[in-house]
């Protein structure tokens, strides 16, 4: 992300300014306005923002996609047989229901308090492979495409997939701005997908023993049965 | 059921938790009739290893007996008696079948806690962390083996729990870490550390052909078992170690050296005065006082082969004398599933023997004084094996 001369003059002399404040103070406090103020200096003297690329938001329209590969050792008729079953593979953390009929999909998900639906119709490619397109407005996802590679080695097929998030709604544009959560989303939903494909199953850690756990974990595990 | 609970950093205590249920149709569940503590045991003890939870059950070493299996598993039934490899693999994945058994694609529910740290997520581990898996252990009466048609191993009634129990760990990590150096015929084989895993390298090196084994360490009950096994010993306390093993090797440095002891390694003079300081404020994560002897020390051209585990970062270590010296570094998590079979037949032959390194037997209850038993060496203490 790059800036103005004008923005750059500004960030440097207001980035200075904190960095003062911040040495004054010599608290909390002032240790967060040097960071802030520093970054501002960067930003001054180089012209481009550290805060993007430290928060891994997008920086340009073209990193809009969010893309995962995962190598899945089967053929590409077995991966696109299972990716048009989504129910073997995709309810987990996030996805708490999918019913498929024919072409189209209808995807409940729920990240903590924000709830809602996606309908999309799927049709496979030709070579393997499928691509989403969604029929709902405003939702989180625009698309999603799934590409087939062949592995060297005899390894199975490289499976990229990517994720065009719908940047209309408030949905994408999250979804967009907390890319690094959603990259490791789509991996957990990857990493599962070959899990099923590789072994019949999806590894599991819960329920299973413990002891007494700490305060905090028990309030997060009780939300999470809870929910 | 009784479990050996985290509960803190160097506090382990025996609680009561819910029994495990089969939660996946490849499950089998163990009633353990015996589990040892491990050296990597004492890294979550001493609260190394990050993604620890209070209240994880703990445990990699244990063998038993089948009460349940899951409708996939077809190769095992009620009443087996088994041995567990401590890394849990699903036997389908690329690597489980290019025998790479530790590297695991599919048996991490967490792979991508291990991926924030690693880059890439090894297997699942029984009772070592949320990131390699949180799978509770087999510091317990009864355990969840994930994938039970691919690791455990039958074993008859004519060998005891001592003589195979070590099987899952240490006698194969012992295996690797010479196997991997590829020893030759007359090779001089340095390991630093006498414990378990050392004293196993230290009977794979004679194995496969070394001619002078070197084992380094501080602790006299343990040098005195390398030495009863044929070893060279060293004291680090009272030589100089470097001069020493020049000494020993004619000036050229030992072909082979092995590092046993990983990431809580003691030593002395100023860089182990600095790890002590450095991991003491988590300014580093690991104490690499071996790994750096054994890489200063390593003939040029050499191999230095790392079977001690480490966890995260490392400082001062000199791998401008690795790049220099050409020396070629082998390293990872033991495959036990390669080595199960054929050291079985070892154990069975009489060549490799648990029974020769376990010291203490305990009953689980006293598992928290067992810790502090083996983390401290007292009596002698070389492997302790707990009975639920």
């Amino acid at each position: 992300m790059t800036a103005g001369d004008v923005e750059r003059t500004v960030s440097a002399m207001a980035g200075a300014a904190l960095v003062v404040r911040g040495a004054v103070r010599r608290d909390l406090a002032g240790w967060l306005a040097i960071a802030a103020g520093s970054t501002l200096i960067v930003r001054g003297v180089a012209g481009k923002s550290l805060v993007p690329r430290t928060l891994a938001l997008p920086a340009a329209a073209e990193e809009a996609e969010i893309v995962r590969s995962v190598t899945v050792g089967a053929t590409p008729e077995a991966i696109t047989s299972l990716l048009l079953d989504p129910s073997k593979w995709l309810p987990g953390e996030v996805v708490a229901a999918v019913s498929v009929v024919g072409e189209r999909w209808r995807v409940d998900y729920g990240l903590g308090p924000l709830r809602g639906e996606w309908e999309a119709t799927v049709r496979p490619q030709p070579g393997g492979g499928v691509v989403a397109t969604s029929e709902t407005e405003r939702s989180a996802l625009q698309s999603i495409e799934v590409e087939l590679l062949e592995a060297p080695d005899a390894r199975g097929c490289e499976m990229r997939v990517c994720v065009m998030p719908d940047r209309s709604g408030i949905a994408g544009r999250s979804l967009q701005a907390f890319r690094g959560v959603a990259e490791r989303m789509l991996g957990h939903a990857l990493q599962r997908f070959r899990q099923v494909l590789e072994t019949g199953e999806v590894a599991r850690n819960e329920p299973q023993p413990h002891g007494r756990r700490g305060a905090l974990a028990r309030v997060v595990r009780a939300r999470r049965e809870a929910s | 059921m009784k479990a050996l609970c985290w509960m803190g950093r160097e506090d382990v205590r025996v609680e009561e938790v819910p029994e495990p249920q089969i939660l996946n149709p490849r499950d089998a569940i163990v009633r353990v009739t015996s589990t040892a503590i491990c050296g990597s045991d004492l890294h979550l003890y001493g609260g190394f290893i990050p993604t620890l939870e209070r209240g994880d059950v703990l445990g990699h070493e244990f063998m038993g007996e089948i009460v349940e299996v899951g409708a996939g598993v077809g190769n095992l039934e009620v009443g087996d008696r088994v041995i567990v490899p401590f890394p849990i693999a699903c036997g389908s994945c690329w690597y489980c079948r290019s025998d790479l058994h530790s590297l695991c694609d599919n048996s991490n529910p967490n792979a991508w806690m291990a991926e924030e740290l690693f880059g890439h997520s090894p297997a699942g581990i029984f009772g070592y962390s949320h990131m390699l898996g949180g799978y509770a252990g087999g510091q317990a009466e009864l355990v969840r083996v994930p994938f039970a048609d691919v690791g455990p191993l039958k074993i008859g009634p004519e060998l005891s729990d001592d003589q195979v129990l070590l099987l899952t760990d240490v006698i194969p990590t012992g295996w690797m870490a010479a196997e991997q150096a590829d020893i030759q015929t007359g090779d001089v084989v340095a390991i630093w550390g006498a414990g378990p895993v050392g004293q196993f390298a230290l009977r794979a090196a004679q194995l496969l052909g070394a001619s002078t084994v070197i084992a380094i360490d501080r602790v006299a009950s343990r040098l005195r078992m390398a030495q009863r096994h044929g070893a060279e010993v060293l004291n680090y306390q009272e030589v100089k170690l470097q001069t020493a093993l020049r000494d020993l090797t004619g000036g050229r440095g030992p072909d082979v050296c092995i590092d046993a002891v990983g990431l809580e390694a003691h030593g002395t003079g100023p860089l182990a005065l600095y790890d002590r300081v450095a991991t003491s404020v988590r300014f580093e994560t690991d104490r690499s006082t071996a790994l750096r002897e054994a890489l200063l020390a390593c003939r040029k051209g050499g191999t230095v082969s790392i079977a001690g585990v480490y966890g995260g970062y490392l400082d001062k270590v000199p791998l401008g004398a690795a790049f220099n010296k050409g020396l070629r570094l082998r390293m990872g998590q033991t495959h036990v599933h390669r080595y199960l079979r054929p050291l079985l037949e070892r154990v069975t032959r009489g060549e490799l023997d648990g029974r020769e390194i376990i010291t203490h037997h305990m009953p689980l209850e006293q598992a928290p004084e067992a810790y502090q038993i083996f983390r401290d060496k007292e009596d002698e203490c070389t492997k302790v094996v707990l009975q639920p």
